[in-house]
């Protein structure tokens, strides 16, 4: 039924097995499933392995410790999944550049890699604000909370505002199978 | 030399104090095993549901592209009464609830949807992407721990943060929201019930216009 060699499962069943992992995660692990902590973790690494005694004296790295924890294991075990999956169906392939983003913004590589940097830094701020990521946002509303819906709410607002300002005139995706 | 000693000593500390032998068990909130069990599920996922690429996301917010929603709908219709019973029945422990910091949501999310713009990714969606091969995500890494550097050094901490953290409303779901939630919990039902009325009333809805979609263009062809 679960065919690995297929490209796409119906989205019915995706949703499905998404609440189902969740649920195995509440289930073997009290908690949902989340992997944006392992970037604190592997900052806290970087500021251990240089400068020890700035990562004793920081509050920050007392709460974000340098270990591989459950969530660097989450985080591995997705670039796992994805990749056996991907290969599979025949749809691993080395890139750099999305197709629609080569639509919109140009061949560029350099410009790609800027803006995947700068979208990283935000990212990792906005997400440590609120210990949370869009992984977290998916626990939060599954367990009835309007944490997660006014999270979701922000996100969208930011999400399409900043797409109509960056992509401008490019905005408009080539429909593509 | 003994500079680069001193850094090897404490990376052979990182990697002891990693894999000491409580986490190498399989159940537990801190079990290595579990969580590369649980992200390989969560991969397969992912991947099999095209939330690994960059198409998926800025296609979203382009209001071009309906996968999340489709998923989420489903994923919020089934998921919501599982997590429910599950912990009603006792097959689950305490489900982790966030503080309710409405002032930090907001400008936490609104950043967070910036940022996803930008590169089409998030975390999860980033690692399943570098599973399938898109190697820019590499360079997304690099700036999350950056980001995560630059919160330590000057956002922890700060008025900044003490602003955002000021107005906590505690452990807030749904049902304590109308008051009935701090009697009991089951007070919860009748919410998941009127968000499952509303999913399903999406998700006809979004078959009504597959099918609408479908015949016009069986017609055209």
């Amino acid at each position: 039924m679960f065919d690995l060699k297929k490209k796409a499962w119906p989205l019915v069943w995706i949703g499905f097995l998404f609440a189902a992992v969740e649920v195995i995660s509440l289930f073997v692990s009290d908690r949902f499933v989340g992997s944006s902590r392992s970037f604190a973790e592997m900052a806290a690494m970087i500021v251990y392995l240089f400068n020890p005694e700035h990562y004793a004296a920081s509050e920050f790295f007392q709460e974000y410790e340098a270990q591989v924890t459950w969530s660097a294991m989450v985080a591995l075990g997705i670039i796992l999944g994805s990749f056996v999956s991907a290969v599979r169906a025949g749809k691993f392939r080395f890139q750099a550049l999305p197709e629609m983003w080569k639509d919109s913004k140009g061949n560029s590589v350099q410009k790609r890699l800027f803006w995947v940097f700068i979208s990283g830094v935000l990212m990792a701020i906005s997400i440590r604000i609120v210990s949370g990521c869009t992984l977290s946002m998916i626990g939060w509303t599954m367990a009835m909370t309007p944490a997660g819906w006014l999270f979701m709410g922000s996100l969208w607002m930011g999400g399409i505002l900043t797409t109509f300002l960056f992509y401008n005139r490019g905005l408009l995706a080539r429909p593509r199978r | 030399m003994t500079y680069l000693t001193s850094i090897g000593n404490r990376f052979a500390e990182i990697l002891q104090s990693s894999f000491d032998s409580s986490v190498l068990t399989v159940m537990g909130s801190q079990s290595l095993i579990a969580g590369l069990l649980i992200g390989f599920l969560l991969g397969v996922v992912l991947s099999k549901g095209a939330m690994d690429r960059y198409e998926t996301v800025s296609g979203m917010f382009r209001l071009q592209n309906w996968t999340f929603i489709r998923v989420g709908m489903w994923l919020f219709f089934f998921g919501m009464p599982l997590v429910f019973f599950a912990q009603k029945t006792q097959m689950i422990g305490s489900v982790p609830l966030p503080d309710f910091k409405p002032l930090a949501l907001i400008i936490a999310g609104y950043l967070f949807g910036t940022s996803m713009a930008l590169s089409g990714y998030c975390p999860g969606i980033g690692l399943a992407a570098l599973g399938r091969g898109s190697i820019d995500v590499l360079v997304l890494f690099g700036g999350l721990v950056f980001g995560n550097l630059i919160f330590a050094e000057y956002i922890y901490g700060s008025d900044f943060m003490s602003l955002l953290n000021s107005i906590n409303l505690g452990k807030l779901t749904f049902s304590k929201l109308f008051g009935l939630g701090y009697i009991s919990s089951w007070f919860e039902l009748p919410v998941i019930a009127g968000f499952g009325v509303m999913f399903a009333m999406m998700i006809f809805a979004m078959t009504l216009i597959d099918g609408f979609i479908k015949s016009l263009s069986k017609r055209v062809s």
